[in-house]
């Protein structure tokens, strides 16, 4: 995994919980999981499982929770970083269209070797859209953290169904996703 | 923030900054390598387009000229500073509809067209086609020089002309000879009963002395004695124009068989009888043959008639040129050669070519000549039927104010490797 998606859960825990809480965090991984990194480098995805597992413990949470807050963080991370990529799109929907042909071929001319994964978009005459995830990670979870993220970056509601799921032994997740205008305004 | 975290937080915002700097280097070093890896490959392609003996042009989405090789600069005579940038519409004017061709059809258009920038037109075949590099939409066109290629196309229509001539003459030849052997004949007839009737009026005089000089006071026969004198000289000069003629109809006959196949070609009446054909061009100058009878090279004979007749008529016109009075041209046609090789000389005391001239002469259409006297076809269709037909050589010698020798070099037989068997080089007269 790129050195930007470990910062930016550096960024989530110290926002979320504090500089202290990040401390603790290192001090409880092992010794190869607390190094420096920066962005363009690729480090072990097995460092940030440890990070993820050490950030439960001190803090409290299940682990698919912080999993999906950090997803949730993630995406409004992303798109902060990477404000030409996230810029083009008119809308959610056209987002999720461009993951596969638009946006993770800009990452990766930004971040050689991203193993970004392949994330598909199939569209329905309702107006839903199956959204098909296959990953050797599979992180479905900080899927549906992003796609919170994409919920409240675009204001608006995105009923989910995973009923097709890798965890489930499954060759790829599906996902039928549903919007709907954002939530009356406050 | 407690002190030791800050200490903590600080020590690895440095650690960041040396990792950064240290990746940028690397970045730097390998972008660095790879400018000059690039820079290397693409001056190596660059070479290669420049030394493509093809002109090449890539245009924009436009038709504006980017890049170009050095044959498209030489093919349009232009400097590189006035063809880039140039909308190509000023040199090739048609080039809208052909690109338009391209996007309709796809792949690669060919098209004839004329070129014209600063010279005269240029026919050429445009190869055109769309590519796009990443970034930019191109048009490259491919071109190729037709010029030779028209120029060929005049020629064969040149030397079909003259085959189609040569037919008619061979036609009219056939058509002559029948009266003319008609009219021999009569004269032949003529000969016969005149001295018949003179010996008849030698008898008469025989047997009554005094009559024929009685006969002939009279008035009326006042003449006689003249025509009885003048008749058969009279017809002896129809006799011997009658050979003339049908001497020259038999050339015309000859000279004008369509080539056949390769065969030993008796040279002396080959020269004999492009200099009858070429008479009128050769009239009132001293014509020389010094050509063994019996001497053959191995070739078409018609080619060589045609040669031959072309080196005659240039030598007199140069004579003419130069003099003015064709009474004082001499024209010599020997030979030399060794058992393989026969060359025949043509030569000349016309005016001789200066070097210009000389550099030029093979080229088709150069001309010295007004229009309507050269079409500056004939040397090089010469040197073609020598050098490519016969696998001989045409080289002159020309002294400017002195003359010129054209040389012909043929082979005296076939080719060895052709199997054929060896050729005497001289062979008994007559035979
Ligand atoms: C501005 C928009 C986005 C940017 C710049 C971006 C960039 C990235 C980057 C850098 C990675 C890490 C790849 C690696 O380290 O090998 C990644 C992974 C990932 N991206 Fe995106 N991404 C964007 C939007 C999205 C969206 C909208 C989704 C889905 C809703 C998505 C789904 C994922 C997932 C699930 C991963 C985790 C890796 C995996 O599952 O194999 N991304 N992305
Ligand atoms: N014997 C010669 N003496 C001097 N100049 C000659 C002689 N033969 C050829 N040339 C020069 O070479 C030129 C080219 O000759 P060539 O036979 O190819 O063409 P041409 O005689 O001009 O025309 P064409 O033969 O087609 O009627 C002539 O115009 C003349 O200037
Ligand atoms: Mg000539």
């Amino acid at each position: 995994m790129k050195g930007v998606i470990f910062n930016l859960f550096e960024e989530f825990i110290v926002e979320t919980f504090g500089d202290e809480a990040w401390e603790k965090i290192l001090d409880a991984s092992p010794h190869e999981a607390r190094e420096v990194r920066v962005g363009p480098l690729t480090y072990p995805d097995g460092h940030l499982l440890h990070l993820v597992g050490a950030a439960c413990e001190v803090s409290g949470l299940p682990p698919e929770k912080a999993v999906r807050a950090f997803g949730r963080f993630l995406f409004g991370g992303l798109a902060r970083k990477y404000p030409g990529i996230a810029s083009q799109f008119a809308g959610p929907r056209e987002m999720l269209q461009g993951i596969d042909s638009v946006i993770h071929v800009e990452v990766n001319k930004l971040l050689p070797g991203a193993e970004t994964p392949r994330v598909l978009c199939q569209e329905h005459d309702d107006g839903s859209l199956t959204l098909t995830y296959e990953s050797s990670r599979k992180m479905c979870t900080l899927l549906e953290g992003l796609l919170d993220g994409l919920e409240a970056h675009y204001g608006v509601t995105v009923e989910r169904r995973h009923d097709v799921c890798m965890h489930q032994g499954a060759p790829r997740c599906e996902l039928r996703l549903t919007f709907s205008a954002a939530r009356a305004a406050a | 923030m407690s002190e030791a975290v800050l200490q903590r937080k600080l020590a690895r915002a440095e650690a960041k900054v040396r990792l950064l700097e240290s990746l940028i280097e690397d970045k730097t070093r390998e972008l660095y390598l790879q400018t000059v890896a690039l820079k290397a490959s693409n001056e190596t392609l660059e070479r290669i387009f420049d030394a493509m003996p093809g002109p090449v042009l890539v245009l924009d989405e436009h038709l504006v000229v980017q890049r170009f090789n050095r044959s498209a600069l030489k093919l349009l005579e232009a400097t590189p500073l006035l063809l880039t940038g140039l909308p190509a519409t000023r040199f090739f004017p048609t080039i809208e509809a052909s690109v338009a061709r391209v996007d309709v059809e796809g792949g690669a258009v060919m098209t004839e067209a004329e070129w014209r920038l600063e010279g005269p037109a240029l026919p050429v075949l445009a190869t055109l086609a769309r590519f796009s590099d990443g970034v930019e939409r191109h048009v490259v066109v491919i071109a190729t020089d037709l010029r030779d290629r028209k120029a060929l196309e005049l020629e064969l229509r040149h030397a079909q002309k003259l085959e189609a001539i040569g037919a008619l003459a061979a036609g009219v030849a056939h058509e002559v000879n029948t009266p003319l052997q008609f009219i021999s004949d009569n004269v032949d007839f003529l000969v016969e009963a005149l001295t018949s009737f003179d010996a008849f009026a030698r008898r008469i005089e025989e047997a009554a002395p005094g009559i024929w000089s009685r006969v002939s006071e009279e008035p009326a026969f006042e003449e006689l004695p003249f025509f009885r004198e003048r008749i058969p000289k009279s017809l002896g000069r129809v006799k011997s124009g009658l050979e003339r003629v049908t001497e020259i109809v038999r050339a015309l006959k000859d000279f004008s068989h369509p080539g056949g196949e390769k065969a030993p070609v008796r040279l002396a009446p080959l020269v004999h009888r492009a200099v009858t054909v070429g008479r009128h061009e050769l009239k009132g100058m001293d014509v020389q043959v010094e050509v063994p009878e019996g001497l053959e090279a191995y070739g078409y004979e018609s080619d060589l008639n045609q040669v031959m007749l072309n080196l005659l008529v240039n030598a007199a016109h140069a004579i003419v040129d130069r003099h003015g009075d064709a009474t004082l041209g001499r024209i010599r046609v020997f030979v030399d050669g060794g058992p393989e090789q026969v060359v025949l000389h043509v030569q000349d005391n016309g005016g001789g070519m200066p070097p210009a001239v000389q550099a030029r002469v093979f080229e088709p259409f150069f001309t010295t000549k007004p229009v309507g006297k050269g079409t500056g076809q004939g040397l090089p269709i010469c040197r073609k039927l020598i050098v490519e037909r016969h696998g001989g050589r045409l080289w002159f010698d020309s002294a400017p104010g002195e003359g010129t020798t054209f040389h012909i070099g043929l082979p005296v037989a076939a080719a060895p490797s052709s199997g054929a068997t060896h050729e005497p080089t001289r062979r008994a007269a007559g035979g």
